[in-house]
């Protein structure tokens, strides 16, 4: 389980995070979604220690984290990180080299589901085809949490179906978490089991995506055109 | 599959060797054709470019070149904010230890490759300008042969090289520190970078010649290298005094540590993206 107790987040003068108070259920898929701005990408960051609260905590399994815990959490970040010499092969081995929890097999195998090669030039291929390897790299791992942050973003629609594919294709559901930031909010309804509704750095609305969807009888995308004010800060 | 604490050092290591990989190669290019350029010169019978220049020319291709090493180290911090790779480091379950011990293995590297390769160049062109008798002729400082002179002294200069390696490494590592601090702040963090390394080696150079001060060194124990000279007569050149020696490489050794593990208790602790 990930907690986030009070956290505020602040860069300078503007409040990324504003004392947030969340739990994201272990073993399950949990969408944070909301507009520019809304605090997404800084909670993945949180979590995966890129940054550190101004005031609060995040705790991991009931710990701090630390060098142990980022063993079990891998993380996919929105902009392109690849240094500018690597192949896919490259990249492979230097992340392999981290991780225990590395499977050779599925990386195999996700490498022909994704059409990819591991000779190609990181920095030479398409934005699709990067948005790939950068998926290609976190579902090869068995990592206990999956931190995606816009995995898809400025992605056709084809790739973005490949990469929602990829996401639930070996889902150890109850035993792995995935936490995802996006917009695309119709494409991954279907995925989430939960969900967090950001808004300037608050939460605006959380919880398990069935029920919610019971309870007020819409999809989640009117439910989310309800919490943003029919959508006008999208 | 077991990871061991050596091969993700060796992984780190060879990384930052491939950042610099490109850039070596472009330095030894451009030192080459620069050695290239001034034999051209020199065979030219209107040169004005002589023998002397040439060796002036050629200590300047190969200090240039450790220069360039030592400014690269800079942007080989700062390039991985610049260019997003922190998002791949940041993450990963080490430390920032292991990350600024590539680094500095990294640049040592680079400095040992570029320096000899550059060296090699000079001593080759100068060899077809001048010939071998008289390019040895400049490094016979004593009526002996040149290795002789060095076997002879292979003690003292390991100790030269030992003694130049901890005082680059010491400055490298306020390279990183200052780069670190400089990357902490989102606007300035040049001009802030650059201030930090001034006044870090301001601030290292005062304690150390106050601490000099209140010590007595032994001007005659030698750190030297000895030989017959021309006339027959043994000669030594004293570089400095033992413990003159010892006091360098220990303070070095001690500020270059300090800053390591400060440069490296500010990325575990303070770094941000």
């Amino acid at each position: 389980m990930i907690a986030f107790k009070d956290v505020t987040k602040k860069f300078g003068k503007t409040v990324a995070l504003d004392d947030v108070n969340l739990e994201i259920k272990k073993g399950m898929i949990t969408g944070l979604l909301g507009p520019n701005g809304s605090g997404k990408s800084t909670m993945i960051k949180l979590i995966s220690d890129l940054n550190k609260p101004t005031k609060g905590e995040v705790l991991i399994n009931g710990g701090e984290i630390s060098q142990e815990i980022k063993k079990h959490i891998s993380y996919l970040p929105e902009i392109d990180h690849f240094y500018p010499w690597m192949k896919i092969r490259d990249a492979k081995n230097f992340v392999k080299t981290f991780y225990e929890d590395w499977d050779e097999d599925r990386y195999q195998e996700l490498l022909d589901f994704l059409e990819l090669e591991e000779s190609m030039m990181i920095k030479k291929i398409s934005k699709g085809q990067r948005a790939k390897t950068k998926l290609l790299l976190s579902f090869s791992r068995r990592a206990e949490i999956i931190l995606l942050d816009e995995p898809l973003s400025g992605i056709d629609i084809f790739t973005r179906e490949k990469i929602i594919e990829t996401m639930i294709k070996d889902y150890r559901g109850g035993e792995q978490t995935i936490v995802i930031t996006t917009h695309e909010i119709k494409e991954i309804e279907h995925v989430i089991d939960e969900t967090v509704f950001l808004n300037k750095g608050a939460v605006a609305l959380a919880g398990n995506v069935e029920e919610l969807r019971e309870q007020q009888q819409r999809s989640l995308v009117e439910i989310m055109k309800e919490v943003y004010g029919n959508g006008k800060d999208f | 599959m077991e990871r061991t604490f050596k091969q993700q050092i060796w992984m780190l290591y060879k990384k930052d060797v491939m950042n610099l990989r490109t850039e070596s190669l472009l330095l030894l290019a451009f030192a080459a054709g620069l050695n290239v350029y001034a034999y051209i010169q020199i065979l030219r019978a209107e040169s004005t470019l002589n023998a002397a220049g040439y060796g002036v020319l050629s200590s300047m291709i190969v200090f240039g070149a450790l220069f360039w090493v030592f400014i690269r180290s800079f942007s080989l911090v700062s390039s991985e904010w610049k260019d997003h790779t922190l998002h791949m480091i940041m993450p990963l379950p080490i430390g920032g230890k292991s990350i600024f011990f590539s680094k500095l293995m990294a640049l040592f590297t680079q400095i040992l490759v570029v320096g000899t390769i550059t060296v090699i160049f000079a001593l080759g062109s100068a060899t077809l300008i001048l010939g071998l008798d008289e390019v040895t002729s400049f490094f016979r400082i004593f009526n002996i042969a040149s290795e002789e002179l060095i076997l002879g002294n292979i003690g003292e200069i390991i100790k030269m090289i030992i003694f130049a390696f901890v005082n680059f490494g010491q400055l490298l590592v306020i390279v990183f520190f200052s780069s670190v601090v400089g990357r902490m702040f989102k606007k300035l963090s040049g001009p802030i970078t650059f201030v930090v390394f001034i006044l870090s080696n301001f601030v290292i150079s005062r304690i150390t010649i106050l601490i000099a001060r209140s010590v007595t060194f032994d001007s005659q124990a030698g750190f030297s290298i000895s030989g017959d000279n021309v006339t027959g007569m043994e000669t030594t050149i004293n570089f400095m005094s033992t413990p003159e020696y010892l006091f360098g490489v220990f303070y070095a050794l001690a500020f270059g540590v300090l800053f390591f593990f400060a440069t490296t208790y500010l990325y575990d602790r303070k770094v941000e993206l």
